[in-house]
């Protein structure tokens, strides 16, 4: 499936996939800016916000029933980040045309309401509605005090917190309380303005349409003249010297621990695919190495996962254990590393991850999400490489390099969430 | 003698696949599809609540260990050789796994290339199964952390909780997982018991979805499945009072805002599955006219800081059960009670709207149009339809089918007030001040 990226406006990429495949086309359109202390609970705000009513929709109830108009035309928004970026997403899933009586209908609706959304908010006097911006506000400070609800995902964001302090990557994607509560629909509406003036925008297409009548939908929106700032890349930093422990109280059942390592193989770098390689014979499948033997073998855990964020720089494993089984599964996670290092990996163990990864980038052109993230993490590292020439590099990957990835991480926090009564 | 190969089609949604009932009986469908993937699912009619069965022949009903069917798919996967069956996946790159509901357990594969190998592997080890006591012993300590991870999840013990209140005496009330302790009490000898009662061919689906061959994968079913001679098998009738046991329940769990699911059970479970599924298409579009964020409840309740995003509802109909739930987070659940039933009196009162209808059924169509997007999707469904309906495009037909009369009757007999029950999971109580969330 070749993919496609096209310079839509100053600032503005689109990346492009022509596909028959799926019965609905896929739209998002993502602005990217750094991610800090002093804009990231505004840049968060601003999907929320916009999602309450435009112009000609001027409330959440007629947005939506002109998308069941639609055939349940599905329209989201997301905040998230990929390293020290922010990026505030918006997401659009329509019924192809051909599966309705109405040709065009829904290939024109789908654009008409993201011009709607993005560039026709409900705006007064310089401000978003203040019964809007007031009552997002809350939802978002909701939303972040909600993450503990989640112990599992928790015990990685905290370890994460505590391992990135003073760093960019420290900041939520949604913000901080303090900051929420300052902000009005007039910051509000300055701070859009800027997002929609000046970051940089990354839109991706995956559908039926063809590329002429997609780019001329989107150039109408973003034809405009914009002074476009330049985003810093993510910042690496090396482990300290000494490990930084932390260990919580929660009232959990489960003790989640969650180790983060240092991990300087980034997104662009030549040696990425030996990383990913090494990621893959560690953890994230049932032949990893640490479910064949923190699970299978000594029976410590249902989950331990490995989660690789390349655009930083980190890497966290994490699990939930038995509160008194907290030094024997961090012992064990280390001796399968160690394990690593010494290049006691077999030849089945590499040719099942091959075997993996050869699937694995199959099942990416059968899931558009799956494909909008592979791309987008490629162009934010200014690669234009395609999946098969990103998995000829893998499947070259040998046995010395994945030792070689192992040696350079670095244990940088222990984290452990722990119950009342242990 | 082997059924013929049903070609089933839909030229509403230019779909077909094939079906075939093998000499065993077992149920073989076939979709063929061109995507980079393809997917392989089987599974067999039995899920938690079949805990307690005889087999034909014996006096006395046997109540199993809670947990033994979720306990049953784990070891399944262990083979006499001593070689797991990821491990035998892993040679071939397929994506397995496996899971076990209220009423089935199955286990699947999804794979791009090397689909007939992995295939015979998920044949083999669903058909051979290897019990030891050794093996039995080790997975209690990982399902015991599966269990204790499920009990630190809020959203897991609200759903629980629902059930507890909705429902009396169904087995539905077990954790599908079991407990500590009653996972302890598993033998081998008594998986042994429920895989011969209810790993039958009689009672199993094989469904898989691809750029396939379906004389091939019929050819496979029947090397791995031959006929052979099956025990009946009296699963306990369940005899569930039609009252629900309570109209609330609250328990405190560490979140930061209040939890809620309601529910309205509904005592007339059809046995017919196609009848199940008229009255699952009537409710979704019933609940889409309600509650959907199109709506006057979603959007009050919202704008009064009431609800979020994080809101959801549906109804799910089985075989034994059925009921209708709605959940999400908000710091007064009793108001949001309150509203629900005030949202029904209205409807009822005041009747509904044809064009709201219209509009509805228009969305809930578009959803059966979705679920022939992806392999695994087309595969599950099509699971279920064969073990549970008439097959897959069944649902969409129905759906085109229901009148606004139809979906009046439901809102008439479905939402009666005497079977609304509501779970609540609480904040934490705070010692002194400390913010409310």
């Amino acid at each position: 499936m070749l993919a496609e990226r096209i310079a839509i406006g100053d600032g503005v990429t689109l990346c492009y996939i022509h596909t028959e495949k799926f019965k609905t086309n896929h739209m998002s359109i993502n602005f990217i800016d750094e991610l800090s202390e002093e804009r990231a609970s505004e840049n968060a705000l601003i999907p929320a916000v916009l999602m309450r009513g435009s112009e000609t929709y001027p409330s959440m109830a007629l947005l939506n029933r002109r998308l069941d108009y639609l055939y349940d035309g599905g329209v989201g928004s997301r905040v998230y980040k990929k390293g020290e970026r922010q990026i505030m997403a918006f997401q659009f899933s329509f019924l192809d045309d051909s599966f309705v009586e109405e040709t065009s209908l829904l290939f024109d609706g789908m654009f008409e309401m993201a011009e709607e959304i993005l560039f026709h908010p409900l705006v007064k006097d310089g401000a978003f509605d203040a019964d809007f911006t007031e009552s997002e506000k809350q939802n978002q400070i909701d939303a972040i005090r909600s993450k503990r609800n989640n112990k599992n995902s928790y015990a990685v964001l905290r370890c994460r917190e505590a391992m990135c302090e003073g760093e960019a990557y420290a900041v939520s994607e949604l913000g901080s309380e303090e900051k929420i509560r300052r902000c009005d629909g007039a910051l509000l509406y300055q701070r859009y303005r800027e997002m929609i003036d000046t970051c940089p925008a990354v839109i991706f297409y995956i559908g039926h349409a063809d590329k002429q009548s997609v780019c001329d939908k989107l150039s109408a929106m973003f034809g405009g003249k914009r002074s476009v700032k330049a985003i810093p890349d993510s910042v690496y930093k090396d482990a300290p010297s000494q490990v930084k422990t932390v260990e919580e109280t929660m009232a959990v059942g489960q003790g989640k621990l969650t180790l983060g390592f240092r991990a300087p193989t980034l997104m662009g770098s030549d040696n990425a695919a030996a990383y990913s390689v090494f990621c893959d014979i560690f953890g994230n499948t049932p032949n990893g190495k640490l479910f064949m033997n923190v699970r299978e073998k000594l029976s410590l855990c249902y989950y331990c996962s490995l989660l690789s964020e390349m655009n930083k720089g980190i890497l966290f494993i994490t699990c939930g254990i038995n509160f008194a089984d907290k030094d024997k599964a961090k012992d064990e996670i280390l001796r399968q590393l160690e394990a690593i290092r010494r290049g006691e990996i077999s030849e089945e163990e590499m040719e099942a991850t091959r075997q993996a990864l050869k699937s694995g980038y199959k099942e990416l052109e059968d899931s558009p999400a799956s494909l909008e993230n592979w791309y987008f993490n490629r162009i934010l590292a200014g690669l234009d490489t395609t999946p098969e020439q990103s998995l000829e590099k893998l499947l070259a990957v040998d046995v010395n390099q994945v030792v070689e990835e192992a040696k350079k991480i670095a244990l940088d926090t222990v984290y452990f969430l722990k119950g009342e009564e242990a | 003698m082997s059924g013929e190969v049903i070609r089933k089609e839909s030229k509403r949604l230019r779909e077909y696949y094939y079906e075939k009932t093998l000499d065993s009986g077992l149920i073989v469908c076939v979709f063929p599809k061109k995507l980079s993937t393809s997917y392989a699912i089987i599974g067999t009619r039995y899920g938690s609540i079949d805990n307690a069965f005889k087999t034909e022949g014996e006096a006395e009903f046997t109540a199993y260990p809670e947990g033994i069917a979720h306990f049953l798919e784990h070891k399944l996967f262990e083979n006499e050789d001593g070689v797991d069956a990821f491990e035998r996946y892993a040679r071939f790159g397929a994506n397995a796994n496996a899971f076990t509901t209220f009423d089935k357990t199955a286990y699947l594969f999804s794979a791009a290339d090397s689909f007939y190998e992995s295939l015979e592997v998920l044949l083999d080890f669903v058909s051979h199964p290897f019990f030891n006591a050794e093996k039995v012993n080790k997975e209690q300590g990982i399902i015991s952390q599966e269990i204790r991870m499920g009990e630190d999840n809020p959203h897991r013990r609200l759903f629980s909780e629902l059930m507890k209140i909705m429902y009396q005496s169904h087995p539905i009330r077990m954790d599908i997982a079991g407990t500590v302790e009653s996972i302890s009490r598993i033998t081998p000898e008594v998986l042994y018991a429920c895989y011969n009662a209810f790993y039958r061919p009689s009672n199993m689906v094989l469904s898989v979805c691809g750029d396939l061959d379906e004389t091939r994968v019929f050819e496979m079913a029947e090397r791995f499945f031959p006929p052979r001679e099956e025990k009946k098998v009296i699963t306990a009738p369940i005899e569930e009072p039609r009252a629900v046991l309570k109209q609330k329940t609250e328990c405190r769990m560490d979140v930061a805002k209040p939890l809620f699911n309601i529910g309205v059970k509904n005592p007339d479970v059809e046995d017919d599955p196609l009848e199940r599924m008229r009255t699952c298409a009537g409710m979704s579009i019933l609940s889409d006219m309600l509650f959907s964020k199109s709506g006057h409840f979603y959007n009050s309740l919202y704008e009064k800081g009431l609800l979020s995003n994080s809101f959801d509802y549906g109804y799910a109909a089985r075989r034994s059960f059925a009921f209708f739930d709605m959940s999400g987070e908000s710091r007064d659940p009793d108001a949001v009670y309150e509203a629900f039933a005030a949202c029904i009196e209205e409807a009822k009162t005041n009747g509904l709207s044809r064009e709201d209808f219209e509009i509805n059924k228009r969305v809930t169509y578009a959803s059966t149009i979705r679920q022939f997007e992806s392999t695994e999707d087309i595969a599950v469904e099509m699971m279920e339809a064969a073990m549970d309906g008439d097959g897959l495009f069944a649902y969409s037909d129905i759906v085109q089918s229901v009148s606004f009369e139809d979906v009046e009757r439901l809102l008439h007999e479905r939402f009666l007030k005497e079977y609304f029950c509501m779970s609540v999971i609480l904040p934490q109580q705070t010692d002194g001040e400390g913010e409310s969330a």
